[in-house]
């Protein structure tokens, strides 16, 4: 009976065998993505929001790469619905709490930076989401000082000039929106 | 002796690599190529004042030749309750409010072969005590309520999901479902 052998093409590390089985590592995106530092999270700081601000809004500007959203939480002093949407070709606006948002490296050995290939913004104004919501992509109550972790496991796929937003309906005096995602090589 | 094989190759000629003694694979689950494929969908309702047994949300699928799959539903009101998912089929949907499938896949241009209504009036399943159920269970308030399904309700042509709050809302309630077609 012969046997074989199965090593990696690129490193000939050779495979394990073990509790009868060959043994395999499951290689996600997400972790393709945080190991080459292609996973950020974009961190809306704490502002004084009104009805219907689009509070964190990521677009993603890389021709190479698609941005895909893998998590988000949003958190608030208000009992408010939140409206997670999706659009694209926005003039990026800013309102009146505006911010520029620098998306963080989750991989803290990585010094590749986001700014060149997304811009990310709380308070955001120039979408035009609001009222329909025409690319509403999960909906919700936020209860006051509650949390909602949203679990989208890179389901939402952000080709270049495409956008995630998040509002939030009832107006109040303090929120923050945090979205993680990561990019991947098109294929 | 064993025969060394050096790397596994796959069409484009990319190989395996071989990690903390593991081979490197990359399953891919039916939702996951889905959403590459341009082939799966959200479905999300506005926020509704919901009276007792409303379908908050109702979701048809329209398509002769896929099935829908539901991979999740994120459910809220502001009034504590309970959730009563159920499925039924040859109805004729009404409701309040038309929902259209956002595809998840931005780059696909692929629109949802099904109907959707916020407060979906067409079904009867609350006459019947629900007897197309597949799910109950309690849904406190304003804490987003998250099933995962994983495929795991299966919708034929004609076929409908909803959701009923059994409590409804005092100003609001809203369910997202985000399925996907299967080719059969």
């Amino acid at each position: 009976m012969s046997t074989i052998n199965v090593r990696g093409g690129s490193t000939s590390s050779l495979a394990e065998v073990d509790n009868n089985g060959l043994r395999t590592r499951r290689n996600s995106e997400w972790d393709v993505a945080l190991d080459a530092g292609l996973a950020f999270s974009w961190s809306s700081a704490t502002y004084d929001y009104t009805a219907i601000d689009t509070v964190c809004y990521v677009q993603n500007n890389s021709g190479k790469y698609d941005l895909k959203i893998k998590r988000i939480f949003i958190t608030g002093d208000t009992e408010s619905q939140f409206i997670v949407h999706s659009s694209k070709g926005v003039t990026i606006g800013e309102g009146a709490q505006g911010a520029a948002i620098v998306g963080v490296n989750l991989n803290r050995g990585s010094a590749r930076l986001a700014t060149s290939l997304a811009t990310a913004r709380s308070d955001e104004e120039g979408n035009t989401q609001s009222t329909a919501y025409l690319g509403k992509v999960v909906t919700g109550i936020l209860a006051a000082a509650g949390v909602v972790d949203i679990d989208l496991e890179g389901a939402l796929v952000l080709p270049n000039d495409h956008d995630v937003g998040v509002d939030l309906t009832t107006n109040g005096a303090a929120c923050n929106v945090t979205i993680w995602g990561y990019f991947v090589p098109i294929s | 002796m064993a025969e060394d094989i050096h790397g596994i190759a796959g069409a484009s000629g990319q190989t395996a690599l071989v990690k903390d003694g593991g081979l490197q694979v990359n399953p891919r689950t039916d939702f996951e190529q889905a959403v590459l494929d341009g082939r799966a969908f959200a479905w999300a309702g506005l926020t509704k004042d919901a009276t007792a047994h409303d379908t908050v949300l109702g979701l048809e699928n329209n398509s002769s030749t896929d099935v829908l799959k539901i991979h999740k539903m994120i459910i809220t009101s502001d009034l504590a309750g309970q959730a009563q998912v159920f499925t039924t089929s040859g109805i004729t949907m009404a409701g309040t409010t038309a929902v259209v499938g956002v595809n998840l896949n931005r780059a696909s241009g692929r629109a949802a072969n099904a109907t959707a209504y916020t407060d979906e009036t067409g079904n009867t399943e609350q006459g019947s005590s629900y007897a197309g159920k597949v799910l109950t269970r309690v849904v406190a308030d304003t804490v987003p309520t998250e099933i995962m399904f994983d495929g795991a309700i299966a919708l034929a042509t004609d076929h409908m999901v909803g959701v009923d709050l059994t409590s409804g809302s005092t100003a609001g309630a809203t369910v997202t479902i985000i399925g996907w077609f299967e080719p059969q």
